[in-house]
């Protein structure tokens, strides 16, 4: 079980460089357990309702919107960061149990649970 | 024009882990670094300061406000199960402390903050007697 399980995928990204210029890219971090790789994302600004995290082939990919129409009214005094959407997409390996892939939001922090296969779990090996 | 600019260089170099170097430093989220962001609005009357504190809890988010000075402090831990190893870290624990400086004197008894979606958002009313005043010339 290696770091190659969640692989992000750069090569999409380098591509898709027209579209992306919109987005963000959130800072993540992956854990791995015994059982399942866990990504955290910072998304600050996106709600529930406009997080979508599709799943085509092997490519787990991510999308946050925020609601930018509530600032639209607000005239900027000071700025140090700017306001956008969020994207970033990563390679999953057969490793994972593509089904069983669930997701919360917490306060701006997305976080994935990704279950690895079973066959892919650690197995106790009995010595007679 | 960013892109452009990426694009021109990737061409040069033609190094795609060059160009991601260059994607990561301009469109990486603000909390980066350790110290949040804060920007201010003015709406009607009212300054808005706004914070991104994704992942925060609010009990660890203080707003303090004294004259003109704006503070915001707090801390935000990762909390991550015991029995893990790390395959990537790009996310910080926080403890920051900020004071910015507001244009007007703000009315205190008015103030009110909410945090949703990782966003901090504080509404500073003007004081009554900084708000200007139109005078009618006779």
């Amino acid at each position: 079980m290696t770091e190659k399980n969640l692989q992000e995928n750069n090569a999409e990204q380098t591509s898709e460089n027209s579209v992306a210029l919109n987005f963000f890219r959130p800072a993540a971090d992956i854990l791995e357990t015994e059982k399942d790789l866990l990504l955290y994302l910072d998304m600050p600004g996106v709600s529930k309702e406009r997080v979508e995290i599709k799943l085509e082939k092997d490519i787990l990919s991510i999308e946050g919107r925020i609601n930018d129409q509530k600032e639209e009214r607000l005239k900027p005094l000071y700025r140090e960061f700017r306001t956008g959407n969020y994207k970033r997409s990563f390679t999953l390996s057969k490793a994972i149990d593509q089904k069983k892939i669930k997701a919360k939001l917490e306060e701006g922090m997305l976080v994935v649970t990704l279950p690895k296969s079973p066959d892919q779990k650690p197995k106790q090996i009995l010595v007679n | 024009m960013l892109g452009h600019l990426s694009e021109t260089i990737d061409r040069c170099l033609n190094r795609s882990d060059f160009f991601d170097e260059i994607n990561r430093f301009f469109e990486s989220s603000s909390l980066k670094g350790e110290t949040p962001a804060i920007n201010l609005y003015q709406e009607d009357d009212n300054t808005v300061a706004v914070v991104e504190l994704p992942g925060f809890k609010k009990d660890d988010i203080n707003v303090e406000v004294k004259g003109t000075q704006f503070r915001v402090y707090g801390k935000r831990e990762l909390n991550y199960p015991d029995q893990s190893s790390a395959r990537l870290l790009e996310r910080n624990a926080v403890k920051f402390d900020r004071t910015i400086k507001l244009n007007n004197e703000v009315d205190h008894e008015k103030i009110t903050a909410e945090y949703k979606d990782g966003i901090l958002k504080v509404v500073l009313p003007t004081k009554e007697s900084e708000k200007a005043k139109q005078i009618l010339i006779s």
